[in-house]
């Protein structure tokens, strides 16, 4: 009971945190006369944002699909290379400083490249939305790999385990907290990354809509499309903690060990 | 006594100095943002600062490097710099959008905008875009002037596969992936010339698409508050242009001088071909940036009627001939 009234006081605080936020950048507006074309109202904002409902949530979907198939590749290929950073030195050491590279390069410098490319369309979006994504997945689902106790091991193998069922039944479950943690990461980051192909190579999405607003000066427009981007982004986010919750429901340390995302 | 001899010279330096440095506050220190990145486009801007207009009219200008001419608008209607170099058409939106931008001088009397293609591909007429690749940058209102264009000259763009190609154009036609691009004829276009491969366009101001282009723009309160200054300014800045027309050597060096890092090959064909739009039947009469009310008038009905804009404002307040005097 106590418990309860205490999350409800959390969640009424998280409102209040996003309330606040509205209303000091509604005062600003105000007090310092900003323009609506420089920077609009969060009022206006969110009026623009049902008025004009139709033809963003028609944008909405491409945005969403991308960011998806875009998490959804960093997820796996960055599982599959922690795997053998996990159990390989020899991989491990020839493929760390060529990820850590690849992960400081600035993609957002290359998009323009991406266009010519991969061209136009979903692809330029995924590939970008993956690459930005991957890094997490791969670093904290090796160190997951890692962490595992190692007599743990040695004990499965005495009993006669073969290497797959170590990995199913000890390793993976072991490794899953932090794979859960990067899944988060990388769902915000897919989201950036998709967004930014969408600026450069495409003629559908929030990122374009976002893009598209700024260069016709409908600041509006512009802001209501970055909110709507948010909502998805925390959508999402809330999808992965969600599932997160779901698999992980067995282990009771999950609360405790992740910091609280709902 | 010597030391008195110290002191007393001692206190005409620092007397000579408070001077200097006071004759130095007096000029005005203004910032002047441009369009794009720095290019031979804006060769005369610099032949104004290199061979001292500016600092005749008692101004310190900063130059600095825009990213579009949405932006610059913005920055210019928010005050955050004094001077800005931008197209007309959206100085016109800004206004309408409640940001007092005014043009002082339309130096680029011709929009740039045009349908690029190589020379051994060559298009005669739109029609010949039938059933070809065109580049379009759909994040720009170049697209927005395709389409008006596309209407005056009753094409069916269904007939034509428009494939995006935003800050591409250039690179795309080198690749093959496109066979024309919708583009500032003096960027991509010349781009290519320059890397070799001979270019051709058809300017959409060719096509029955009147816009007036890069102008000279400040905030209508700097008007009020300091004409002097936008006078002495737009003075300086024109004078650049009209020198620059009669010695196009010497405003290429100029450039080439202060941006050493800039294309030779490119730059030497980019200029002459900015050049060339500053003249119009209205300039060759009244001088370099002179506009008309008519062409105003004209180009915001071609944004009306583009949908960007949503009602009329009133063009006088958006631009002044007053400055050139």
């Amino acid at each position: 009971m106590r418990t309860s009234a205490r999350r409800l006081g959390g969640i009424l605080g998280q409102i209040l945190v996003f309330v606040s936020f509205f209303a000091a950048w509604e005062l600003a507006v105000h007090v310092f006369g900003f323009k609506e074309v420089i920077l609009p109202t969060p009022s206006a904002t969110f009026v623009t944002m049902w008025a004009q409902r139709a033809y963003l949530l028609e944008h909405t979907w491409p945005t969403v699909i991308a960011i998806l198939v875009g998490f959804g590749v960093a997820a796996v290929g960055g599982f599959v290379i922690a795997v053998g950073i996990a159990y390989s030195r020899w991989i491990n050491e020839i493929t760390y400083p060529f990820l850590v590279t690849a992960q400081v390069v600035p993609k957002i410098a290359l998009a323009p490249l991406f266009l010519i490319w991969f061209g136009v369309g979903l692809l330029p979006k995924v590939v970008i939305a993956a690459l930005i994504a991957f890094f997490p997945i791969v670093i904290n689902t090796a160190r997951g790999l890692n962490s595992v106790e190692p007599e743990l091991v040695q004990f499965m193998r005495s009993l006669g385990a073969s290497w797959w069922e170590i990995f199913f039944k000890i390793s993976l479950p072991w490794a899953l907290p932090y794979i859960f943690a990067a899944a988060k990461i990388s769902m915000t980051l897919a989201v950036v990354g998709a967004v930014v192909g969408e600026f450069i190579a495409s003629d559908v999405g929030l990122g374009y809509v976002v893009n598209y607003a700024n260069i016709t000066l409908e600041t509006r427009v512009m802001f209501a499309g970055l909110l709507l981007l948010s909502l998805v982004g925390i959508a999402l986010f809330l999808l992965v903690a969600l599932v997160e919750r779901y698999v992980l429901s067995w282990q009771p340390s999950v609360e405790a060990a992740t910091p609280e995302t709902m | 006594m010597r030391m008195k001899g110290v002191l007393v010279a001692f206190l005409a330096v620092t007397l000579a100095v408070t001077v200097m440095a006071g004759g130095a506050r007096a000029a005005d220190s203004v910032t002047l943002r441009l369009d794009w990145v720095i290019g031979s486009e804006h060769a005369p801007i610099y032949l104004a600062l290199e061979k001292g207009f500016f600092r005749e009219e008692g101004i310190d200008v900063r130059i600095l490097a825009g990213e579009g001419s949405t932006v610059t608008v913005k920055l210019v209607g928010n005050k955050s710099n004094d001077f800005g170099y931008a197209t007309a058409d959206q100085a016109l939106m800004a206004y309408a959008k409640g940001l007092p931008v005014v043009a002082t001088a339309v130096v680029l009397q011709k929009s740039p905008s045009a349908i690029i293609f190589p020379k051994a591909r060559p298009l005669t007429r739109l029609e010949d875009l039938y059933g070809k690749r065109l580049g379009t940058q759909i994040k720009s209102v170049v697209d927005k002037q395709w389409e008006a264009v596309a209407r005056i000259q009753k094409i069916d763009r269904k007939r034509i596969k428009e494939i995006p190609s935003d800050r591409a154009i250039a690179a795309s036609i080198a690749n093959g992936n496109i066979d024309a691009g919708v583009a500032f004829f003096f960027n991509d276009g010349l781009q290519l010339e320059a890397k070799g491969m001979p270019m051709s366009w058809m300017l959409f101001s060719d096509l029955g698409l009147p816009m007036y282009s890069t102008s000279l723009l400040t905030h209508e309160d700097t008007i009020k508050e300091k004409p002097d200054l936008v006078r002495r300014f737009t003075r300086a800045f024109v004078k650049g242009w009209t020198y620059s027309k009669a010695h196009p050597e010497e405003a290429l060096s100029l450039f080439l001088k202060a941006n050493p890092n800039a294309d030779p090959t490119y730059s030497r064909l980019k200029l002459p071909a900015v050049l060339s739009l500053t003249e119009t039947p209205d300039t060759r009469q009244h001088g370099i940036g002179y506009s008309t009310r008519a062409g105003w008038e004209g180009m915001q009905k071609a944004l009306l009627d583009m949908q960007l804009m949503d009602s009329p404002v009133d063009v006088s307040k958006v631009f002044t001939n007053e400055y050139l005097k």
